[in-house]
């Protein structure tokens, strides 16, 4: 599992201190002009959480021309944030195979294959120079939306196809990461309310119908049922 | 994927959307765009998709690089 650290200051740079800061060779910088804000991002090969706690506060320290913009008050720091990559790249536009094959919850190999024998499938993103292909991340999740929809070939129906929820919100959560707490929570409102979870390897379906919505969410403690709004609007931004 | 053909791909689509690039004399590649400006030293296939990450909600159109 891969960290990061982001640091985020406040302040404006002329072009030189922009050169001293990129002397330091953070993995990408963003001076925010509009806000007065300048971020950085260091990467960390640290496995753990604590690990990589510890070697960003050293790393950081090591950054001179950082530092020296620091204590010149030049920047002023404001919040240090450590993350893993899943939680970092969540929201990435582009995804490699391998990554567009943990939202479907295949190996990559299907994901090749399935390019290849299913109409439909998500177009591949052109890269420069590149081995291996690349989807777009709107058209991964909207994949998986539509096949569970059941647009897909004749055969025997799947389990977790059901005419009477047909007409219903679709809620897609995605890495599946859902503290154990908080998911049996879900399921269990979920299901007080007619609705059913589907697990899948990296996804949990909801459906639920559209008028229960509001019902079930409000069955949340305070913490769920923000997360659950928040899957909600994602469903709602990839049904388009 | 050779990184640096990649990224002199992608500075030279920026360019054709506004932006303006340079590279710093640390050899990291920067992208410029009212007021902002981002910086970048990808080490391979991730670092480009993290160039693109933040290429894009900023105002690149990838869709209309021709490959």
């Amino acid at each position: 599992m891969h960290w990061y650290a982001t640091f985020d200051m406040t302040g404006s740079l002329t072009d030189d201190q922009v050169d001293l800061l990129a002397n330091d060779r953070p993995s990408t910088f963003h001076v925010n002009g509009p806000t007065n804000t300048v971020a950085i991002v260091i990467d960390l090969d640290a496995d753990s959480y604590d690990k990589a706690t510890r070697q960003a506060l050293t790393r950081l320290g090591r950054l001179t021309g950082v530092q020296q913009l620091i204590s010149e008050q030049v920047l002023t720091p404001h919040r240090l944030m450590i993350q893993d990559a899943d939680t970092a790249d969540a929201d990435a536009p582009i995804l490699s195979t391998a990554e567009a094959a943990r939202r479907l919850g295949v190996a990559p190999a299907r994901v090749r294959q399935l390019r290849q024998q299913v109409l439909g499938f998500p177009r591949t993103v052109p890269m420069p120079g590149a081995a291996g292909d690349f989807y777009w991340a709107a058209d991964i999740d909207r994949f998986v939306v539509e096949r569970e929809v059941g647009t897909h070939a004749a055969g025997r129906p799947r389990a977790t196809d059901d005419p009477e929820l047909r007409a219903t919100i679709r809620v897609i959560l995605q890495h599946g990461t859902l503290d154990k707490t908080i998911r049996s929570q879900m399921e269990a409102a979920v299901e007080a309310e007619g609705g059913r979870f589907v697990r899948g390897k990296a996804l949990l379906l909801a459906r639920l119908p559209k008028e229960r919505l509001e019902e079930v969410a409000n069955a949340l403690e305070a913490g769920p049922r923000d997360l659950f709004f928040s899957i909600i609007a994602r469903a709602r931004e990839i049904a388009g | 994927m050779k990184i640096a053909e990649a990224m002199a791909e992608i500075a030279a689509e920026a360019e054709r959307q506004g932006f303006r690039v340079r590279q710093t004399k640390s050899a990291m590649w920067m992208f410029l765009k009212d007021g902002h400006t981002y910086g970048f030293d990808p080490q391979d296939v991730d670092g480009v998709l993290k160039v693109l990450a933040v290429l894009i909600p900023a105002g690149l159109d990838w869709s209309l690089w021709e490959g």
